[in-house]
């Protein structure tokens, strides 16, 4: 996406977006094209919620890639607060220039202004807008969604100091939640809203075909079956794509260490399983979960030819 | 519609050329948004404007992209999706007609009264589904097909589910001989410490709190004098505001039992700061001052003087809807909302429905504690259980004090999922 005939965001086809998501190897359906596609066209921000490892942060990665842009990006925590995300003054320059009788020169200018990523989104200067990824939104307190409510409606921050700072070209923006909590009504109303489901063991496949392509086509597909059938088991937390992904790398690099000396017959062993399982098991209760009866499960679900 | 059109909608020209909607859509469309809202979606206040603009820039050609388009307009909430697609097809089916018969831009209104009725939409699988589901013959202890065992929700769906008659006979409560059992004291304090909502008098360093001048003077110390940033500390909460309903139905006390109940509702009494409690069968009682007595036996002699029964049928809707009437303070935004229950509702559902989204809107939580849960075969598949979940913030197992330090246990593991499937003692039970 980088030639002239796509520089304005806007002008964005449905063709030209699905074609940019494939050369980035996003396996995206026709709903989230259509939703992006529209959020680009509406100039609103989107909301992206799903379960974690569905995608969400993903997208917006693939948005800036696309679009030869950079991606700023905003991850979220409890006790995120303004300085950290808008702007801060630049305290110990300020000091010494003071201290350093610098005369009447004012200590609040853009000399000692640290931008911060939702206020550099907005002073972006390249010829295209970026993409700003507010990652995990529901992590941070209600209190900074009150501070995101001017920036996203008004693409404008105010700063005392210096005046109002609005963007010349609004970002492109994404915000993803793993619905934690619910946010605001007001955030929501900002926004459109695209809730990205799991992935189904056809995608998951075509995702693993895609991203790891040097695994063999029976093991990648014995990987999805047997992720799925984990996710079927009431785990604290459900292995994601990511989680898929590394364990197909991880079975990449065993079989290279092996001399790909795997059982022809059987695309996965349990040892295989269970010397990788911590790629896709993050808590140790779930990892006690997995008994003999669920690798009985585990191993049918590798052999079984359908997805 | 028109045979020749782009399928694409937003097409070679980059969308430059939408197809305005027409009043008739438009009229369908604030149709549509006003009945999601009657369903119970949670509909941003402009999405009408912003579905029409959505509209405005992918055209009304292709059902599957204006399904999209509307639902990233106005669904903010997953579990809306489902009521979205639902009522989304009438909504299309009434579109294409009113594009079909007019021609483009056509101004006629009055027949879209016929066309886009959610109310009298023909062949309504989910609803006629539905009436079967709550098909009640009054009968006594019976099985009737209401969900899967394995916790999917489907109308037509083929598990069981226990049921109790609504027309259970209530016994008044009477001062027993109280067992020794467990004292489940430790356990309230350990669930009350993972549940606190309210700020105790401890304080702790924040980003939202008051200046901590103290702290800010020992760190200036550090430059030379010079304040240079003011942390803040903020009160840490350490306490719970709640309300406590009871199910003290017969199918309750059949698997709970009571010197353990009261004993756990005394001591929520003691160990939160401000707590209501009610008992219900088919009827309401406040017990919130009997629970203050000074002896579990002070407690039943109280409870039998306010006639508090137990073992009736259970209308867990109708109890919420009376504590709504009764005591709309009861529930604010720090409050935690208790539900004991087996969910058994022998009442109209819709009114469970209505009340648990009320409960779930005004406070802080509201966690579901189902004596049955803690069979390892339990799966919600009964109707009432069914309708509550989406307004459950966690359904959880309650038979013994090792429930209590269980959910306090899956409570503190912020940001992850809650609930009785998450109990780590199941698959030993």
């Amino acid at each position: 996406m980088t030639d002239d005939t796509h520089d304005d965001v806007e002008m964005l086809t449905r063709e030209q977006l699905q074609s940019m998501f494939d050369a980035t190897d996003y396996v995206a359906e026709d709903e989230i094209t259509t939703t992006v596609l529209l959020a680009l066209k509406l100039g609103r921000p989107l909301l992206v919620e799903g379960e974690p490892g569905a995608g969400k942060t993903e997208l917006a990665k693939v948005l800036a890639e696309g679009f030869g842009t950079d991606l700023v990006r905003l991850q979220c925590y409890e006790g995120l607060a303004a300085e950290s995300a808008l702007y801060e003054w630049n305290y110990t320059k300020q000091l010494l220039a003071v201290q350093s009788g610098g005369g009447e020169d004012s200590v609040f200018t853009e000399e000692f202004l640290l931008e911060r990523p939702l206020l550099r989104a907005l002073r972006h200067g390249g010829a295209r807008p970026p993409v700003l990824l507010i990652d995990e939104v529901d992590r941070a307190d209600e209190e900074f969604e009150a501070l995101l409510l001017e920036v996203l409606s008004d693409f404008q921050v105010s700063i005392p100091e210096l005046g109002t700072v609005t963007a010349e070209r609004p970002p492109i923006v994404i915000i993803t939640s793993n619905r934690t909590r619910s946010l605001s009504d007001a955030l929501k109303r900002r926004c459109l809203y695209l809730h990205v489901e799991p992935p189904s063991v056809e995608k998951e496949r075509a995702i693993v075909e895609r991203k790891v392509p040097e695994l063999d086509a029976a093991v990648a597909a014995a990987v999805c079956n047997v992720t799925g059938r984990l996710r079927k088991e009431p785990l604290l937390k459900p292995p994601g794509v990511a989680e898929t992904l590394d364990w197909a790398r991880a079975l990449t690099v065993l079989a290279g260490l092996n001399g790909d000396a795997a059982d022809d017959d059987a695309p996965l062993t349990e040892a295989d399983i269970r010397t990788t399982i911590g790629c896709l098991l993050k808590e140790v209760e779930d990892v006690e979960r997995l008994d003999d009866e669920t690798m009985s499960a585990l191993l049918e679900a590798a052999d079984d030819p359908t997805p | 519609m028109s045979p020749d059109s782009d399928p694409d909608p937003f097409g070679d020209d980059g969308g430059r050329s939408p197809l305005i909607p027409t009043r008739r859509v438009r009229t369908a469309l604030v149709r549509f948004v006003a009945d999601l809202r009657t369903a119970g979606v949670e509909v941003p206040a402009d999405g009408s404007l912003v579905a029409a603009e959505a509209l405005g820039a992918v055209g009304v050609e292709d059902e599957a992209t204006v399904r999209t388009a509307l639902r990233a307009a106005l669904v903010s909430r997953p579990q809306d999706i489902e009521t979205f697609d639902r009522l989304f097809s009438r909504f299309w089916r009434a579109v294409s007609d009113a594009l079909t018969e007019d021609a483009p831009g056509g101004v006629d209104t009055s027949s879209l009264d016929g066309g886009f009725d959610p109310g009298a939409a023909p062949g309504d699988a989910d609803t006629a589904d539905a009436e079967t589901v709550e098909t009640d013959d009054g009968g006594g202890f019976r099985s009737q097909r209401v969900g899967f065992a394995d916790g999917t929700r489907r109308a037509d769906s083929e598990g069981t589910a226990a049921r109790y008659s609504p027309t259970g006979e209530s016994t008044r409560v009477e001062a027993a001989s109280l067992g020794l059992g467990d004292d489940p004291t430790p356990a309230v304090r350990d669930l009350t410490d993972a549940l606190a909502t309210r700020p105790g008098r401890r304080r702790s360093p924040a980003a939202d709190g008051r200046p901590d001048v103290r702290r800010a003077m020992r760190r200036s110390h550090g430059t030379g004098g010079v304040v240079v940033e003011v942390p803040e500390r903020a009160s840490r909460p350490d306490a719970v505001r709640g309300l406590v309903l009871v199910d003290v139905s017969r199918s309750v006390l059949d698997t709970l039992d009571r010197d353990f109940l009261v004993r756990v509702l005394r001591a929520l009494t003691t160990e939160w700061r401000d707590v209501r409690t009610f008992l219900f069968d088919t009827d309401v009682t406040e017990v919130t001052a009997a629970l203050e007595a000074e002896s579990a036996a002070a407690t039943f002699d109280e409870l039998d003087r306010l006639e508090a029964a137990w073992g009736g049928g259970t209308r867990i809707g109708h109890a919420v809807t009376t504590v709504r009437e009764a005591a709309p303070t009861a529930v604010d935004r720090d409050t935690v909302v208790l539900i004991v229950s087996d969910g058994l509702e022998t009442g109209d559902v819709s009114h469970l429905e209505d009340g648990m989204a009320w409960l779930d809107r005004r406070a802080r939580g509201v966690f579901w504690l189902n004596p049955l849960a803690a069979s390892t075969e339990y799966e919600p598949a009964c109707r009432g259980m069914v309708a509550a979940l989406p307004h459950v913030d966690g359904l959880f197992a309650f038979a013994e004090p090792a429930d209590l330090f269980d959910i306090a246990r899956q409570l503190r593991r912020r940001r992850r999922p809650v609930g009785y499937e998450y109990d780590w003692r199941r698959n030993d039970r």
